[in-house]
């Protein structure tokens, strides 16, 4: 048999309104670069980075999409087999923050009932133009239960720990990770319905 | 010799008192020379904008590019904003004379009198029946938030319509639909071809005389506290929407009475969007007008005629692919579900051993051939690739099937690969695609083209 390279698959989704900077985002975690001068997304695109968590090589493979209303049919067929969303706005963009109802309604829709998801404000590092709040933000992502980080792609904040966190959810749950943790994970299935992430940019 | 022979050869087809049309495609389809703008000539035929007759040439291009530039004036000029707040009053009533039509502002629609004009439609696309508005068309004479507030409150007295009027009929909420569309329009041209400085740069033909879409959609943060007074001043003097990321390095303002080749394209959009209203504008239209406006804007001659001319040939394109766009017809004949389909069957039928591995690694055809087909490549290859195999796609009498075989083509020439890739690595490899040589590409189609029902 091949060698595995990995132990664990987790397949990720990126969505959100039309540029709010879901590509730049995908593009910061998997080459820790930033690049203003994306094309837009049509349709899907995708990205594979192994990351290690408690010891085990995990394979995330990303899918990023496109934002406008036109591309839903071929968007959300990817919902069901994603295991964990994240639900992009920009903190600037007054509009994409109001849109949160209509993607998690989608996710609602279309995902399996345990995907693990979390919202991310994009753009922090714009703060002279921000027009959302952090509270609204973590307001929104507490009502809902789900894990909220502000991010900049831009300014590499957040990036990193919002993956690593939805991946650490989707672990948490993943039965048989680790036979000595079992139970415990059990325990710890509603784990996002903890706190909001406080973490500052 | 051999281009020098080729070069003769598209001459005395092109100088031909009436234009042999099958000649011209076969010539075409194997590529049309860069030398002397004969490509600009070559798409305006075989877009079917230049009637073939030679001698109708001068009155037809004549009249179309009136008739574009009145539906800038009709819907850019007199549908938008002046970006001067301080003539809103003298502007109010000034209700705007019009040689093609009138513009109901409130269903985005026009009602022409020419009979010739073709504009592909669909469904609520057709004009029918439009009254003209009984409303008094005035110039609404904004840039930004504070003058919104000064226009409205000095039209309050003088007219019934205002910001805050929730009727359909508002002009107002036309407005401001408009704008969301421009937003997004604007995102996107900013966006387009970022490997190339081409869309950046300042086009020696402006329409000076029109207000600038890209201010429209300029978010200006509204802060209560004077605390951010500096803050908002400053910002409200960048160009461009707040909401995206600007490109790299941040445009400057460009003076009064000069406009960005992108800023073109966002007046076609934006016009074409608001003449197409049961389509609108959809991501990825971008992609396709950026080639024509390219082809036309660089030629050596009729580049001042260039964003008029774009106008039409774009219009005639989308007649042909318009449907790839429309998200309720993805699975009817002619949607992108079905022609996708159709790729599949057609590689299933030329390489059993590729169809059956990418089926079997689950990587379905939405990955790439959605991109592909619907943007007709354009996203795939550079911009001189791209234009390339437009002259071959251009140059079909049908399109969808040349799309088709030209996309199997790019699947078969990966074969190797793809028979040896896993489903990630495949999957990267479709959706970006190796540097080839696109000739290549076109020479296996036409080979396949032979032996494949499509």
């Amino acid at each position: 048999m091949a060698k595995k390279t990995y132990d664990l698959l987790f397949k990720l989704l990126l969505i959100g309104d039309s540029g709010v900077g879901k590509t730049c985002i995908l593009f910061r975690f998997s080459d820790d670069a930033f690049n203003t001068t994306f094309i837009s997304t049509i349709g899907i695109d995708f990205k594979i980075k192994t990351i290690e968590l408690e010891g085990k090589k995990i394979k995330l493979q990303i899918w990023d999409t496109a934002g406008q209303e036109r591309f839903h049919t071929i968007t959300t067929s990817y919902y069901r087999g994603a295991m964990g969303i994240m639900l992009v706005y920009d903190i600037t963009n007054p509009k994409s923050f109001d849109n949160i109802a209509k993607w998690l309604r989608n996710i609602d829709e279309h995902a399996n009932k345990d995907v693990e998801k979390m919202i991310l404000g994009n753009k922090c590092d714009m703060e002279d133009k921000r027009v959302i709040p952090k509270e609204k933000g973590e307001d929104i992502a507490a009502e809902h239960g789900i894990r909220f980080l502000e991010t900049s792609a831009k300014a590499n904040i957040n990036i990193e720990q919002a993956f690593l966190e939805l991946a650490s959810a989707i672990l948490s749950k993943t039965p048989g990770r680790d036979p000595a943790q079992q139970p415990d994970s059990n325990v710890r299935i509603n784990a996002q319905r903890e706190k909001p992430s406080q973490r500052c940019c | 010799m051999a281009y020098k022979v080729r070069l003769a050869e598209f001459d005395s087809i092109l100088q031909a008192e009436k234009i042999d049309l099958s000649k011209l495609q076969e010539l075409c389809f194997a590529g049309i020379p860069d030398d002397g703008g004969r490509r600009a000539l070559c798409w305006r035929l075989l877009l079917h904008y230049l009637p073939l007759d030679r001698s109708c040439w001068l009155q037809y291009l004549a009249d179309k590019r009136k008739q574009y530039h009145s539906f800038v004036d009709d819907i850019v000029v007199g549908g938008g904003m002046n970006s001067s707040t301080s003539s809103s009053s003298e502007a109010l009533h000034n209700s705007r004379p019009s040689d093609i039509g009138e513009l109901e502002t409130s269903s985005g629609s026009i009602s022409r009198h020419n009979n010739s004009f073709d504009t592909p439609s669909i469904g609520t696309d057709i004009n029918t029946n439009k009254t003209p508005s009984s409303l008094p068309v005035h110039k609404r004479s904004f840039s930004n938030t504070s003058s919104i507030t000064n226009s409205s409150s000095s039209s309050n007295s003088l007219c019934s319509d205002h910001p805050l009027n929730l009727s359909p009929d508002s002009q107002w909420v036309s407005f401001f639909k408009d704008n969301e569309v421009l937003g997004q329009i604007d995102k996107d041209v900013k966006r387009l071809c970022p490997d190339m400085c081409f869309f950046q740069r300042v086009t020696p033909h402006p329409r000076a005389d029109t207000p600038r879409l890209c201010t429209r959609v300029t978010h200006t943060p509204l802060h209560s506290a004077p605390l951010h007074d500096k803050l908002s001043s400053s910002y409200s003097r960048q160009r461009g929407s707040g909401t995206r990321k600007s490109p790299s390095p941040p445009p400057e303002p460009l003076p009064p009475g000069t406009e960005a080749h992108w800023e073109v394209l966002e007046r076609l959009l934006f016009i074409y969007a608001k003449l197409n209203p049961g389509q609108g504008y959809v991501q990825g239209m971008n992609e396709i007008i950026g080639p024509l406006y390219y082809v036309l804007a660089t030629a050596p001659s009729d580049a001042e005629h260039a964003e008029a001319d774009t106008f039409w040939l774009f219009t005639s394109l989308m007649a042909d692919v318009r449907d790839l766009f429309i998200r309720t017809l993805d699975e009817s004949e002619s949607g992108i579900g079905r022609l996708m389909t159709r790729l599949m069957s057609c590689l299933k039928d030329e390489d059993a051993a590729t169809s059956s591995q990418l089926t079997c690694q689950g990587i379905k055809e939405q990955y790439f051939a959605f991109r592909w087909l619907s943007l007709l490549f354009s996203q795939e290859f550079p911009l001189p690739d791209v234009i390339r195999m437009w002259d071959s796609v251009l140059a079909s009498p049908d399109r969808h099937r040349c799309l088709l075989l030209l996309a199997t083509a790019m699947i078969v020439l990966q074969r190797e690969k793809l028979l040896s890739g896993d489903f990630a690595s495949n999957v990267k490899l479709l959706q970006n695609y190796p540097p080839c040589d696109v000739g290549a590409i076109i020479s296996k189609a036409v080979e396949l083209s032979d032996r494949l029902v499509t």
